[in-house]
């Protein structure tokens, strides 16, 4: 607070206290006080009273430091009015006092709404765990029961699990930190886990795929590699425009990094649309000729990389094919 | 046959996994009881077991910890909970492995397969013959009549399948799916033009015509 601006505070007692100050000069002329004198009390005067202003003002100004730095060096700058110390004048007490009214019920409204999010992040947990039952039921009864409709409904199934997966992977991005386990992840087990897992619909829909050149192992957590991979594949389904889906995935080492490429020969991403892949809800105009595009299967594979630690990068040319890079940090080498 | 016993409450997954299990050809028992498990666990003596966690009145984990006290039979545990937690918890209690829901069938079988260690040699044999034509699964070739034709990793899981169920028709999806399963991941013209190259070399060397195309049915030997 600049000193000009402490004294705009003051003004309505200034120019009371300089009217009485002129007012007494009139009477004191009238006692027949000089006029030497009488500007030496005007220089008393502007003194004491300048000097009391001047004190004033630096009090106020370290008060006013100190409040800031205790609330710069908060995190939590709701816990302010607790923190800070004992207000030392009755005004600022008062005001605290608001203050902690205020926070209080703003932190009340906050744990509440962190409660009910807790709460429906448990219910889906729960409901996908109640989905998996008659997933798991249908599963079955076609693999027992092959036929020509029952591939049909493995591949609707398939589908609906792909979806199911991706509700459940969305209620926990917020949580990552808390279930992961890393261990050593071979890239094709991983990628022949997926394809496992999507049989009926990649053979459905005539797609051809070759892991042959995968071969590197990484250090990750497998589940949501997995997840990450299924996105991919199935994105590389999804747009595969005219032609049947043609998709390559090969793995090689550079320097520090494993880079893992799956590249596909689909409808490809426009220049002016790549960088805009990876946001929440994105669908573009490839999204919205295909059906089913929800603008959540590449943001969530860029929030879970960035999580893990994973780079993920896509080049690609519109009508020609896509490649998304995965980007592994070594973290030590290991000698073969 | 080996004995493996399915404890899970589901019971139209418990149903369909006995069928799977007893085609596959495993001898199958179930607990549908589940007030005293663990006794039935000690009388039927398994060879494998199929533990769920989510179990009525009890915990596959602390079920598995208390089989562990008499006995090191391999426990597979299958769960709709797929947690990290859940995964370690699995493990650290005593448990071999573990496999999420929903199951993927060859995978499922795969482990299972894994833990009693059925050996991949033993089941299946070196050379499958048809009517005087051999077919060599170590040198990958095909010979007959003196001649001998090399195959590729995709021509011989073709004629393999083929050749394990000759004299039947065998549907194109169930080649597909087969190719699939045994990490070939073609689609159905691939597939055309793979029998199509076979026929070819088979032509070449002078082999007589082997695979049969039954119009909308399939292929047969």
């Amino acid at each position: 607070m600049k000193f000009t601006e402490f004294l705009s505070d003051k003004k309505s007692v200034l120019p009371g206290c300089f009217a009485s100050a002129l007012f007494f000069t009139v009477l004191l002329r009238l006692f027949g006080i000089g006029t030497g004198e009488l500007c030496l009390l005007w220089l008393c005067f502007l003194v004491i009273c300048g000097s009391f202003l001047l004190q004033s003002y630096v009090r106020q100004r370290k008060r006013f430091r100190y409040l800031q730095s205790v609330m710069d060096s908060l995190d939590q700058k709701y816990l302010f009015a607790e923190i800070a110390d004992r207000p030392d004048s009755r005004l600022e007490a008062l005001y605290f006092r608001l203050m902690k009214t205020a926070f209080k019920a703003m932190t009340d409204e906050v744990s509440q709404a962190g409660r009910i999010t807790a709460e429906y992040r448990d219910f889906v947990e729960q409901w996908v765990h109640e989905m998996k039952v008659p997933i798991s039921g249908i599963e079955l009864l076609c693999e027992n029961n092959r036929s020509e409709v029952t591939r049909k409904v493995m591949t609707q199934t398939e589908m609906i699990a792909q979806s199911v997966e991706r509700v459940l992977f969305y209620a926990r991005l917020g949580n990552v930190e808390k279930d992961y386990l890393i261990s050593e992840v071979s890239l094709k087990a991983c990628i022949l886990q997926v394809l496992a897992e999507n049989k009926q619909y990649l053979i459905q829909n005539n797609a051809c795929i070759s892991a042959e050149s995968v071969s590197d192992t990484v250090y990750s957590d497998k589940k949501w590699l997995q997840f990450i991979l299924n996105q991919i594949i199935i994105n590389s389904v999804k747009y595969c425009g005219a032609r049947p889906p043609v998709i390559e995935a090969v793995s090689h080492r550079c320097g520090n990094h494993v880079t893992l490429s799956i590249t596909d020969h689909g409808i490809g991403i426009k220049e002016s649309e790549l960088s805009r892949v990876f946001d929440k809800g994105f669908v573009g105009s490839n999204g919205r000729t295909a059906k089913n595009a929800t603008g959540i299967g590449l943001y969530l594979c860029h929030r879970l990389c960035a999580k893990l630690g994973i780079q993920i990068e896509i080049e690609s040319k519109a009508e020609a094919y896509t490649t998304v890079l995965l980007h592994f940090p070594i973290s030590y080498d290991s000698v073969r | 046959m080996e004995r493996i016993l399915i404890i899970e409450d589901e019971e139209l997954i418990r149903q369909e996994l006995e069928i799977l299990l007893s085609n596959a050809g495993f001898s199958v028992s179930c607990i549908t009881d589940f007030d005293h498990t663990l006794a039935r666990i000690k009388d039927g003596a398994p060879d494998l077991i199929l533990l769920d966690i989510n179990l009525p009145g009890q915990n596959g984990y602390s079920l598995c910890a208390a089989v562990r006290q008499f006995s090191d039979v391999p426990i597979l545990f299958i769960t709709g909970r797929n947690t990290a937690m859940d995964e370690l918890q699995a493990l650290t209690l005593g448990g071999d492995d573990y496999i999420a829901k929903p199951y993927n069938i060859p995978i499922l079988l795969a482990r299972i397969n894994g833990l009693l260690k059925r050996g991949k040699g033993n089941a299946k044999a070196d050379c499958l013959e048809y009517d005087g034509i051999l077919l060599n699964l170590a040198a990958g070739t095909l010979a007959a009549g003196g001649q001998a034709v090399e195959l590729t990793k995709t021509e011989l899981k073709i004629l393999y399948y083929l050749f394990s169920h000759s004299g039947e028709i065998v549907p194109r999806p169930d080649l597909v799916e087969y190719l699939w399963d045994n990490e070939i991941h073609i689609d159905d013209n691939t597939l055309s033009v793979n029998i199509m190259r076979i026929r070819e070399k088979l032509r070449e060397a002078g082999i007589r015509e082997l695979i049969q195309t039954k119009r909308g049915m399939g292929y047969k030997i």
